[in-house]
C-alpha cells in the first residue's frame, strides 16, 4: 500500500483543483509527470497571473534590462496558458504592477479580453502602469457570468454601449475617468450589485443612486471642485470616503440604513470659498452606529469644522445611534471642540478612540494651546471606554494628558481609559 | 462528551459496515448529508458506500473539532456581548494548529481524505487537504514529485522532450 500511486487515481477535476493552489508555472510543469498528468493543468478552475511573482521566479538579479527580457517572456506565457485552457474559469486574475513597453501593452490588452472568454465568476485585472489605448470595455461589461470584478486600468476607454452583468455583486474600479454615463449604465445593467468601490479615478459624476447598494467606497478619487456628488442609496450600510476625495462635494439625504462610516473630513486644498455648509456630510451620518473620522489636512478644515459645530444650534446634526467613534487627528491642529460636540450629540456613545498623529509640519504648538471648548457644551454622565493612541513624543504625551483632563472634566464617570503608545504614527 | 438527550443522533455507516453515531449538528457539517436530511427529515441511518471506516472516523473527528470550536466561540460571544479580539485570534490559531497536526498523514490517507471530503462536501476539510497536497508538490522537481506520490513515469525520454517542446513558454530557462 505504501508504494501505490493513489493520487493519479483521483478524478481530473480534483487534480486540477490541487494544481490551482500552485503558481501557474509550477502547475504547467506537472505535464511531464506521466501520461495521466499530461493535460491536467488545462482544466484549472483558477488562473492567477502575477508578473511580480513570475519575475521573481525567473531571476534574483536587479531591475532594468532583466525586467524587460522577463516581460517579453511573460506575454507568451500568459497566452500559452490561455490558449490551452479547456475548462470554464472560476477566477481570472492578472496583476501587472511594473511598467512595460508599448508592444506588451497592446498584447496585455488582448490577454485581458482573452480571460473574459472563459466566462469567469471572479475577474480581477491590475494593470495601471501603462497607458492602454482604445481599450474596449464592452466584452467585460457584458460578460454575464461575472459576480466580482476588480478593474484597475489606465488609458483611453471605449465606453460600453450598454452594461449587462445580471449576477454582479461586487465592483471595484479605477479608470482614468468615471462619468455619469458609465455610472448610470452600471446601475441599470447590474441589478444585483451590493458593493462598489471607486478608487484612484477622476470622478466626473454627479450622482450615485441605487436601491441595492450596501457598501460604497470612494478612495483617493479626484473630484472637480465645482461638482457635487449626490449619494442616494437607502440600503447602504457601509460608507467609506477616503483621502483626497474632497468632502466638500459630497452630499446625501438618503442614507437611512447607514450604520458604519469611515470619512476623511477635509476641505479641498487651496479652496478659499469653503463654507460651513461644506461639512454637510455630517448631516447624512445621523443613523450611524460606528463612525471613524480622519482630520489632518489643513488648519482651514479645522477652523471650518469648528465653525460648523459651533454654529446655529438648530442645524446641528445629531447621532442618536452612535456607539463607537474613532477620530484620527494630526497633533498640529488638535482641538477639543469636535470631541465635545460628539459627547453632546451622541447620547448612546460607548467607546471613544482618539488617535493622535505626529506633526506633519514643523509647527510648534504648546500643549497649553489645547483650548477647552469656549462654550461649555455639556456635562455628560457616562462613557464606557476611552482609548487614546499616541506616539512617544513628549508633545504627544502632553496633548494626551490634557485630553484626559478635559474628558474627566466633562464626563462624570468613565469606565476605563486606555493609552496605547505607538512608535510613530504617520499617514501620508 | 456530554450531550443533551434532545439532540438528534444520526448513524453513519461506512463501506466496510462499521456504524458511527454522531449528533445531527456534526453530520450537518457534510453538505451532502445536510441535503439528505433536508430532503427527508426522519432519516437516521445513512450508508456511505464510498467511505471506509478509517477515513470516516477521521472525517467525523474533523467535523466534531470544528463544531466544538464554533460552539465555543458562539458561547463566548453570547456571554460577553461581543467576542474579544485577542481571544478569538487565539482560538483561531489553536484550530489552525489542530488542523496542521491533523494533516500529519501519509499521502495515501491524504488522497482518501480528499476523495471523502469531496464526496461528503465538507468544504473546510476539502480546502485543507487540497492545500496540503499542493504543498507537497510546491518547489519540487518532477522527479521529486513522482517519488513523493509514487507516480510511475510512463513517458519515454522522447515523449517527455516532445511535451516540453510543445509548451516552450513554460519551460524557459532561468536567467
Amino acid at each position: 500500500m505504501d508504494n501505490v500511486d493513489r493520487i493519479s487515481d483521483m478524478p481530473d477535476d480534483i487534480l486540477a483543483h490541487i494544481l490551482s493552489f500552485l503558481s501557474i508555472k509550477e502547475a504547467v510543469h506537472t505535464c511531464v509527470l506521466s501520461k495521466k498528468w499530461r493535460n491536467i493543468w488545462c482544466y484549472m478552475p483558477v488562473l492567477e497571473f502575477d508578473f511580480k511573482r513570475f519575475y521573481q521566479d525567473q531571476t534574483a538579479a536587479s531591475f532594468g534590462e532583466v525586467l524587460q527580457r522577463c516581460e517579453v517572456k511573460f506575454v507568451p506565457f500568459v497566452r500559452g496558458v490561455l490558449q490551452n485552457q479547456e475548462a470554464r474559469l472560476d477566477k481570472f486574475k492578472l496583476q501587472w504592477y511594473m511598467p512595460c513597453t508599448f508592444d506588451t501593452t497592446k498584447s496585455v490588452a488582448e490577454v485581458i479580453l482573452d480571460g473574459i472568454k472563459f466566462k469567469p465568476r471572479v475577474f480581477s485585472v491590475n494593470f495601471c502602469r501603462c497607458y492602454i489605448q482604445d481599450f474596449d470595455l464592452y466584452p467585460i461589461f457584458t460578460c454575464a457570468s461575472l459576480e466580482d470584478v476588480t478593474l484597475e486600468l489606465m488609458g483611453d476607454f471605449i465606453a460600453p454601449n450598454s452594461v449587462n452583468l445580471p449576477n454582479l455583486k461586487r465592483l471595484k474600479i479605477s479608470l482614468e475617468r468615471i462619468d455619469d454615463d458609465i455610472i448610470d449604465k452600471i446601475f441599470l445593467g447590474c441589478p444585483s450589485i451590493e458593493e462598489m468601490s471607486l478608487f484612484e479615478s477622476h470622478l466626473c459624476t454627479s450622482r450615485i443612486s441605487s436601491n441595492r447598494l450596501k457598501k460604497l467606497v470612494v478612495d483617493n478619487c479626484y473630484i472637480d471642485e465645482e461638482r457635487w456628488l449626490d449619494i442616494s442609496t437607502p440600503s447602504l450600510l457601509h460608507l467609506e470616503i477616503a483621502y483626497k476625495s474632497g468632502l466638500h462635494s459630497i452630499s446625501s439625504e438618503n442614507l437611512t440604513s447607514l450604520t458604519n462610516a469611515c470619512i476623511d473630513l477635509q476641505l479641498p486644498r487651496g479652496s478659499k470659498q469653503a463654507t460651513a455648509d461644506d461639512l454637510i456630510v455630517l448631516n447624512c451620518l445621523s443613523n450611524a452606529t460606528s463612525l471613524a473620522l480622519r482630520i489632518q489636512e489643513s488648519k482651514e478644515s479645522v477652523v471650518k469644522i469648528n465653525e460648523k459645530i459651533k454654529g446655529d444650534n438648530s442645524n446641528h446634526p445629531s447621532f442618536p445611534k452612535l456607539k463607537y467613534l474613532r477620530v484620527e487627528w494630526c497633533m498640529d491642529y488638535f482641538g477639543f471642540d469636535l470631541i465635545a460636540f460628539f459627547l453632546q450629540h451622541s447620547p448612546e456613545l460607548q467607546k471613544l478612540t482618539i488617535e493622535l498623529h505626529d506633526y506633519i509640519k514643523n509647527v510648534t504648538k504648546k500643549s497649553s494651546d489645547l483650548e477647552e471648548p469656549k462654550d461649555v457644551f455639556l456635562q455628560r454622565d457616562h462613557l464606557e471606554t476611552v482609548m487614546i493612541v499616541r506616539s512617544k513624543l513628549e508633545e504627544s504625551k502632553k496633548i494626551a494628558d490634557r485630553l484626559v483632563n478635559s474628558l474627566n472634566a466633562h464626563v462624570n464617570t468613565i469606565g476605563e481609559i486606555i493609552t496605547k503608545i505607538e512608535f510613530s504614527i504617520f499617514r501620508l | 462528551m456530554a450531550r443533551s438527550s434532545t439532540e438528534n443522533m444520526i448513524t453513519l455507516m461506512s463501506s466496510d459496515g462499521e456504524e458511527f453515531m454522531v449528533t445531527e449538528k456534526v453530520a450537518r457539517e457534510c453538505t451532502t448529508i445536510r441535503n439528505m436530511l433536508e430532503d427527508d427529515c426522519v432519516i437516521t441511518n445513512i450508508p456511505l458506500p464510498n467511505v471506509t471506516s478509517d477515513i470516516l472516523s477521521m472525517v467525523i473527528e474533523y467535523c466534531m473539532e470544528h463544531v466544538a470550536a464554533a460552539e465555543k466561540a458562539a458561547a463566548e460571544t453570547a456571554e460577553k456581548g461581543s467576542s474579544s479580539a485577542p481571544a478569538a485570534a487565539k482560538a483561531n490559531k489553536d484550530l489552525e494548529e489542530w488542523d496542521k497536526a491533523f494533516m500529519n498523514v501519509d499521502v495515501y490517507t491524504l488522497c482518501d481524505l480528499i476523495l471523502a471530503a469531496n464526496y461528503l462536501n465538507v468544504s473546510g476539510l476539502l480546502d485543507l487537504t487540497i492545500q496540503t497536497a499542493a504543498n507537497l508538490i510546491k518547489g519540487k522537481s518532477p522527479e521529486q514529485i513522482r517519488k513523493t506520490f509514487h507516480i510511475q513515469n510512463d513517458l519515454s525520454l522522447e515523449e517527455e522532450e516532445k511535451i516540453r517542446s510543445q509548451t516552450p513558454w513554460a519551460f524557459e530557462k532561468s536567467e
